[in-house]
């Protein structure tokens, strides 16, 4: 089988299975958030903005954790630095 | 026509594709194969008003899936030319069989519908229908009353049934199943995505049809049937009156086509999918061979 690596190697601390609980609330908040808008905002329902509306949400809010549990080891390793 | 269930067959198709492509076709491909007639014939079936001036077509259903018309990108044949195009220009078997898999899973889930497709196109021009539920696409009526009449009818009841078919096929949604299967098929697509995304953008990315099916399925319901108030007959409604009858639902005058006998549909149907099936695992070898003869 052909291995492929499509995204640099995410540090061992960030990418670990208790991360998938937080990026599940992602899926859910996308899901919530996108059916309460689109049944006002008919214009959501259309195939660029529904795919996009779960993208953003996991690849936004997996950034914002991933900087901040950043700043987390950053803190742990040099305190008087931070 | 056919609403999320276009969304869901997408990854039944990669799911479920025979032992010898399975896991070896693009799920972009099958995307974009399975999008591809509803990309180039809807925009014009519902049309925009600019100024109180409707532009679009003045007969949808003709437009949609007729001759003349647009209805050639809902057949077999524009399949077959477009996936040959692929072939030609890329090599990619991947790309050139999930392409065809793709637009198969479209036209013969669309013969469901009152007007269905020209299965057999150019050879005949007729449309193919069982007339499961009434195609409801009207220059009045717009998108909102077509999908208030697909999701009052059995149309709800096909989407489910392609919702359940991914749901018995969950894996297919896991991350594993991502990686192992779908990525390798298809390096580069999501090698090129991988430059702007993190590993979970990428499922995301991949789950997002999904995601849209789910989410345009509950949404079109909950407004047709909790919010809208139609007035049907004179007769005001709280929400779209239901009808899973077949050929329902009953408030909406069921658009024809010129279409060939009913009970031939079906068996036809099944048996040019079964073809298709066939075509593409005997060209998947010389397709393959020529792949690799190009590869340096």
């Amino acid at each position: 089988m052909i291995q492929v690596s499509v995204t640099p190697p995410v540090p061992a601390e960030i990418d670990q299975p208790r991360a998938r609980p937080r990026e599940a609330l992602f899926y859910v908040l996308a899901f919530v958030t996108y059916v309460a808008a689109s049944i006002w905002q008919k214009f959501l329902l259309n195939w660029v903005v529904g795919p996009l509306w779960l993208i953003a949400w996991v690849e936004i809010g997996t950034r914002i954790r991933r900087r901040r549990a950043a700043t987390r080891a950053a803190r742990v390793s040099a305190p008087e630095a931070v | 026509m056919s609403w999320a269930a276009h969304q869901f067959e997408i990854y039944a198709v990669e799911n479920h594709a025979p032992k010898k492509i399975a896991g070896k076709l693009s799920f972009f491909a099958i995307f974009l194969g399975d999008f591809t007639p509803d990309f180039l014939a809807k925009f014009w079936v519902y049309g925009i008003t600019i100024n109180g001036h409707h532009y679009g077509a003045s007969k949808p259903d003709q437009w949609h899936r007729g001759w003349p018309g647009f209805g050639f990108s809902h057949t077999l044949f524009f399949g077959a030319i477009v996936a040959a195009l692929i072939w030609k220009f890329s090599k990619n078997p991947a790309w050139t069989a999930g392409y065809m898999l793709g637009i198969a899973a479209h036209v013969i889930t669309d013969i469901n519908d009152s007007i269905g497709t020209m299965l057999v196109f150019p050879f005949l021009t007729k449309n193919w229908s069982i007339g499961t539920w009434a195609y409801a696409a009207t220059v009045k009526g717009g998108k909102y009353f077509d999908a208030a009449a697909y999701y009052s009818s059995p149309g709800l009841l096909m989407d489910l049934f392609w919702f359940c078919v991914v749901l018995l096929s969950w894996r297919c949604l896991t991350r594993e199943y991502w990686r192992t299967r779908i990525v390798p098929a298809d390096p580069r697509a999501w090698a090129f995505f991988g430059r702007y995304l993190s590993e979970p953008g990428l499922v995301a990315l991949y789950r997002a049809t999904f995601f849209y099916g789910v989410g345009r399925m509950v949404s079109w319901t909950t407004w047709a049937h909790l919010i809208a108030r139609p007035v049907i007959n004179g007769v005001h409604y709280h929400g779209y009156p239901w009808d899973l009858s077949w050929g329902g639902p009953w408030w909406v005058t069921a658009v024809h086509l010129p279409a060939v006998n009913r009970w031939l549909v079906l068996p036809v149907a099944l048996t040019l999918l079964f073809v298709t099936f066939r075509a593409v695992l005997a060209l998947w070898d010389p397709m393959q061979r020529v792949a690799a003869e190009r590869r340096p």
